[in-house]
């Protein structure tokens, strides 16, 4: 029987600041991991160190303990060239203020990562994929001359465009208002399934979160508990607030 | 369970096929990439760029304007060499020369032609003005080299006509004088034919006191004015087919010859060498304002980059987040600074060349020679070079510091204080920029000691700065009190919060700062003792070459034309024979110059000094014996000229008095006003030796008006042509305009500088502005009104630039000491009220500058910055 591969594991993971007062543990022995083609969602209440986790997850940071293996790959064993490369054709992102390239226009942000990779007709591809997300006609504005959600499909245009194994999501729905955030999380959910490229999103959205097929939730640095998205009780129940 | 695989991304085949369509090898590609990503990220800030562009831009305008113009000054020096001088050799002598000597020059086999210059009073018959002019008595076909040039041209064939004059231009301005006029010179009149423009190798001010006008040499006997007492100067201009070594050859083996004659000899390379050596401090005056500039721009350019990358670390973590390297992303910006230098210095080019057009009309008094324009490609290939080179240089510590732009940062603001800062910035970057400097320190002073001199002095104006700003912050910190109004607690708080831009920002402006105010001091150490010249005076005539049977009469006039005497000196030729009893022609002391051992000293005598001159070593004593007495005349001695001769207060000089003997014994030096416009001395003697020897006399006068000057003039002129009247008056109104065109000139060029650090100014406080745009808006969510956040920045500039100002007038001054004495060798001249206007003007503009850069900020919505901000 064959197993399943997990495209992001988490062993012992921990992270500290050194502050005044000696070392800060933002988080501390979290274990996980994302099997490929699935969807997993951290939540927990803010300070609770979900981001901390997305950003060492993603390569973006070092943890101070622990080991984590991306599409493979063990974080640790990278330097920063090789951690360039993992993300340049491995992994997507999509943030919460969206960050685009406010210099470039819609279509050329998406053209990016392809770019990156040295892949002709970028264009004719970025511009297939803003028109399969709805932006066929906006494919020559620059960011300020969208509104957030706009904003956002072209982030997660972007993020899909050279189809990642691995998609990290921090809070996307974070600073749209409830149509739009629906649209974004089918739009999301829609391309982790046709795309077959895994997802893992940090939220404060319940409704996000119970679309997942895990949820890791977080408390002070601590994974507390792990389970089905579907399974999360109602957000009373776990400290959290919808987003 | 789960395996895990344990390949690394770049050996995994990707899951899906891939377009992999990369044909062109991996560094190719990414250069491409850089460029375009580097193309689309300019098209939003171009004003911004081009802005960072004009600092370039005026740096290399100055220096290719600068460099041209002297790469063309110097090869019409070296190409018209000998039309500087008129001919192969020349030689000069207080004497006539006659058949003997022309016998002794027979082995040069070279033509000759006679010259004969001396001072002499003009009458212009039909105005009735006079005026002194120099006199210079030539044969025809003068210059063997070169041309006179005349206005108008054909005038010049005149020399060959007897009766005929030529006359400075400016003269014949002066005193509304038109062809067909007449001169009066001694008892002879001429026809004026036309006027001087340029003769080859004087500059045209050296015309101000006594104008030229060339009369041909058969007509000289005639003006009577080559009687005893005049001082005039013959040479023999030679034309010779030998070459210059062979010319030296010759020089060297008849130096006896020349000494036995009393005479000098100049030859075309000497006089090329003495203008070189005329135009040095102008070139190192050019060279240090074109450096200053340079400065200018490449701190506008460090700044500008600052700025830039500042603007874009969000960015820079976005698409490290997309799997940028790190060492890409500051490519993309490298490539940006790059451009940002080629056409700053194209653009710089081209208006260096525009203005080495320009540059010949406003030196043009100063020069010995006519200079126009001409292309210079080196000059232009090293401005340009230059330009890029700074904007890349300079660029680079910034922009390497991109390198450690965190990819977090895309997910958290405060991720950037834990990854950003200049520490990592690689020791080589900055040691390339230090590199640099000193290079185009070492190119622009043409000196490597000097380049190497002004390097370190300006590493150690900057980590002066670098302590202020260190220390401002620190004080900053101490003396803000709770008691303070809101604006001045948040503004000086400004000054050491979190991301302040205390160092950058006052180190910027300062060092902008210091480099225009040293380029002001040194103006006013440069015109400083010209300027004193032009002060108001009272003696504005002043009379000379008046002999003893003639002191009656002169005063007699004098009192006629109601001209005040104020003083009266007796002077008695005499040069030195020996010096603590070796022969002064015997004394082949290169420390010694020669000019002050061979020279007419005009010494006068008297028993008191006068108020100009101040006794500085040993006594003053007011009376001697009389020549031959057997006793050695105490005499007092100018102290620059001990220092020259090398000699102190006992030592004996025997000067020859027209073959007397006159022993003298050194009893006091002194020192002496020479800026003063009225007669100075170098020897004084006593009262009581030189009474009975022949001697002439000199009268300081006072007319009051022109008319009353001209009057004294006319009536002097008619009854004693041989003495010579200066008018000072007039002089000093030409001094005053000339000193104009230099003033012209000398802030022509403090403009450049003014303009790089006017764009310095921009460009620093955009970057203050930007860093303290976000906490404004919040500050206004948070009530905060438009005034108050305007009183706010008023406290934070208005501090930088009052520090930054004070700090720069401080060193500016030091700096300028420094060049004053080791690179002008005059004294310095700190003009201090304009400095502390420069300085009020400085802070006044930083304030200024600042508010309008955050004026943005306080005129929009919160919301609209906000959302702009991310």
């Amino acid at each position: 029987m064959r197993e399943i591969t997990p495209i992001l594991s988490a062993d012992g993971v921990g992270k500290s600041y050194q502050s005044a007062a000696g070392s800060l543990w933002v988080l501390r022995e979290v274990s996980f991991e994302v099997p490929a083609g699935s969807s997993c969602a951290i939540v927990g209440p803010s300070g609770s160190g979900k981001t901390t986790l997305l950003g060492l997850c993603a390569g973006l940071d070092r943890p101070t303990s622990g080991t984590i293996t991306v599409a493979g790959a063990s974080l640790g064993e990278l330097d920063e060239e090789g951690l360039a490369a993992l993300r340049a054709h491995a992994v997507g992102f999509v943030f919460q203020t969206f960050q685009l390239l406010p210099t470039l226009t819609a279509v050329e942000n998406v053209m990016v990562p392809l770019e990156l990779q040295g892949q002709r007709r970028a264009r004719e591809r970025a511009g297939a994929l803003l028109g399969q997300v709805g932006l066929g006609d906006r494919l020559g504005h620059y960011p300020a001359q969208l509104s957030g959600g706009e904003q956002q499909r072209v982030a997660i245009a972007r993020a899909f465009v050279h189809q990642p194994r691995i998609l990290f999501a921090d809070e996307p729905t974070g600073n749209l208002d409830g149509a739009t955030s629906a649209l974004v999380q089918d739009l999301l959910f829609e391309l982790n399934h046709s795309r077959g490229t895994s997802l893992v999103l940090v939220t404060h959205d319940l409704d996000l979160a119970r679309r997942a097929d895990r949820v890791v939730r977080l408390r002070d640095g601590r994974r507390v508990d792990e389970g089905a998205g579907a399974e999360l009780p109602e957000p009373a129940a776990v400290g959290v607030h919808a987003g | 369970m789960t395996t895990e695989s344990t390949s690394t991304p770049s050996e995994r085949a990707p899951r899906e096929p891939r377009e992999r369509e990369l044909r062109e090898p991996r560094e190719l590609h990414e250069l491409r990439w850089i460029l375009i990503m580097a193309w689309r990220d300019a098209r939003a800030g171009r004003a911004r760029l081009a802005l960072f562009a004009t600092t370039v831009m005026v740096g290399v305008a100055a220096l290719v304007a600068i460099s041209g113009f002297s790469a063309t000054l110097e090869d019409a020096v070296v190409r018209e060499a000998k039309t500087l001088l008129g001919a192969d050799l020349v030689l000069s002598r207080q004497q006539p020369w006659d058949a003997e000597d022309q016998a002794w020059l027979q082995p040069l086999e070279a033509e000759t032609l006679r010259r004969v210059r001396l001072s002499s009073m003009a009458l212009f018959p039909r105005t009735g003005e006079s005026r002194l002019v120099e006199v210079v008595a030539v044969e025809p076909g003068y210059p063997f080299y070169g041309e006179l040039v005349t206005e108008p041209a054909a005038a010049v064939s005149s020399l060959a006509m007897p009766g005929d004059a030529l006359i400075d231009r400016t003269l014949m301005l002066q005193y509304d004088l038109v062809p067909g006029d007449e001169i009066r010179l001694g008892q002879a009149t001429f026809r004026i034919a036309g006027g001087l423009v340029r003769v080859p190798g004087e500059a045209p001010a050296a015309a101000l006191v006594a104008p030229p006008v060339f009369v041909p040499l058969s007509q000289l006997d005639a003006t009577g004015l080559l009687a005893f007492g005049s001082r005039a100067s013959f040479s023999l201009l030679l034309r010779t087919a030998r070459s210059q070594p062979e010319l030296d050859d010759w020089l060297e083996a008849n130096r006896e010859g020349l000494r036995a004659r009393s005479a000098r000899a100049e030859t075309a390379a000497r006089r090329q060498e003495r203008i070189g050596r005329m135009l040095d401090d102008l070139y190192r005056f050019l060279h240090l304002g074109a450096l200053a500039a340079l400065l200018l721009g490449a701190l506008g350019v460090a700044s500008a980059i600052h700025l830039h990358v500042q603007r874009k670390l969000s960015l820079v973590a976005v698409l490290r987040c997309l799997g940028v390297p790190p060492r890409v992303a500051p490519r993309i910006y490298l490539a940006q600074a790059t451009a940002i230098g080629v056409v700053g210095s194209l653009a710089g080019a081209a208006l260096g060349v525009a203005i080495q057009v320009a540059l010949p009309m406003a030196l043009e008094p100063f020069l010995p020679l006519q200079v126009g324009f001409s292309w210079q490609p080196l000059a232009i290939g090293q401005g340009v070079l230059t330009g890029c080179l700074v904007a890349v240089l300079f660029a680079l510590p910034p922009l390497l510091s991109l390198r450690r732009v965190p990819p977090l940062l895309a997910l958290r603001a405060t991720a950037l204080h834990e990854g950003l800062g200049g520490a990592g910035t690689p020791a080589l970057a900055h040691g390339l920029l230090a590199a640099g400097v000193v290079v185009a320190a070492m190119v622009q002073t043409r000196d490597a000691l000097t380049g190497l001199a002004i390097s370190a002095a300006l590493g150690v104006v900057l980590a002066a700065l670098w302590g202020l700003a260190r220390t401002m912050r620190a004080v900053a910190r101490r003396v803000i009190s709770a008691s303070w109004p809101y604006p001045w607690r948040q503004g000086v708080a400004n000054l050491y919060r979190p991301g302040n831009q205390t160092l950058v920002v006052l180190v910027g402006l300062g060092f902008g700062a210091f480099v225009l105010m040293t380029l002001y001091v040194s103006q006013a150490t440069l015109l400083g003792g010209v300027q004193t010249l032009s002060r108001e005076n009272r003696a504005d005539l002043l009379l000379f070459d008046v002999q003893s049977d003639q002191v009656e009469g002169v005063r007699e006039v004098l009192r006629e034309t109601q001209v005040e005497v104020d003083q009266q000196f007796p002077i008695v030729p005499m040069r030195l024979r020996s010096l603590r009893g070796v022969m002064a022609d015997t004394i082949d002391d290169p420390t010694i110059p020669r000019w002050a051992l061979r020279m007419e000293y005009r010494v006068t005598y008297g028993a008191s000094l006068r108020p100009i001159e101040e006794v500085v070593a040993g006594t003053w004593e007011p009376q001697g014996s009389p020549i031959g007495s057997g006793s050695p005349a105490p005499i007092s001695l100018e102290r620059e000229l001990a220092e020259t001769l090398q000699v102190g207060i006992g030592d004996e000089l025997v000067f020859d008095l027209q073959g007397v003997e006159v022993p003298t014994q050194i009893t006091s030096l002194r020192q002496v006003d020479w800026e003063e416009a009225q007669p100075n001395f170098f020897v004084l003697f006593p009262a009581g030796v030189l009474e009975d020897a022949p001697q002439q006399t000199v009268f300081v006068g006072w007319a009051g008006t022109p008319e009353r000057s001209a009057l004294a003039q006319r009536r002097l002129v008619e009854r004693f042509p041989n003495v010579s009247v200066v008018d000072l008056g007039t002089i000093l109104r030409t001094i005053e305009s000339v000193l104009d065109k230099v003033r012209f000139a000398v802030r022509f060029l403090a403009g450049f500088a003014l303009a790089a650090g006017l764009a310095v100014l921009v460009v620093s406080l955009s970057l203050s502005a930007l860093q303290r745009r976000r906490e404004s808006v919040l500050l206004r969510t948070l009530g905060a009104s438009r005034p108050q956040l305007r009183r706010i920045a008023l406290v934070e500039f208005a501090a930088l630039g009052g520090l930054a100002a004070a700090a720069a007038a401080v060193l500016a001054t030091g700096a300028g000491w420094a060049l004053a004495r080791w690179g002008f060798d005059t004294e310095l001249v700190v003009p201090w009220r304009g400095l502390a206007i420069v300085a009020a003007g400085l802070t006044a503009a930083t304030v200024v500058i600042g508010l309008l850069a955050s004026r943005r900020t306080v005129r929009r919505p919160p919301l609209e910055v906000l959302r702009a901000e991310g």
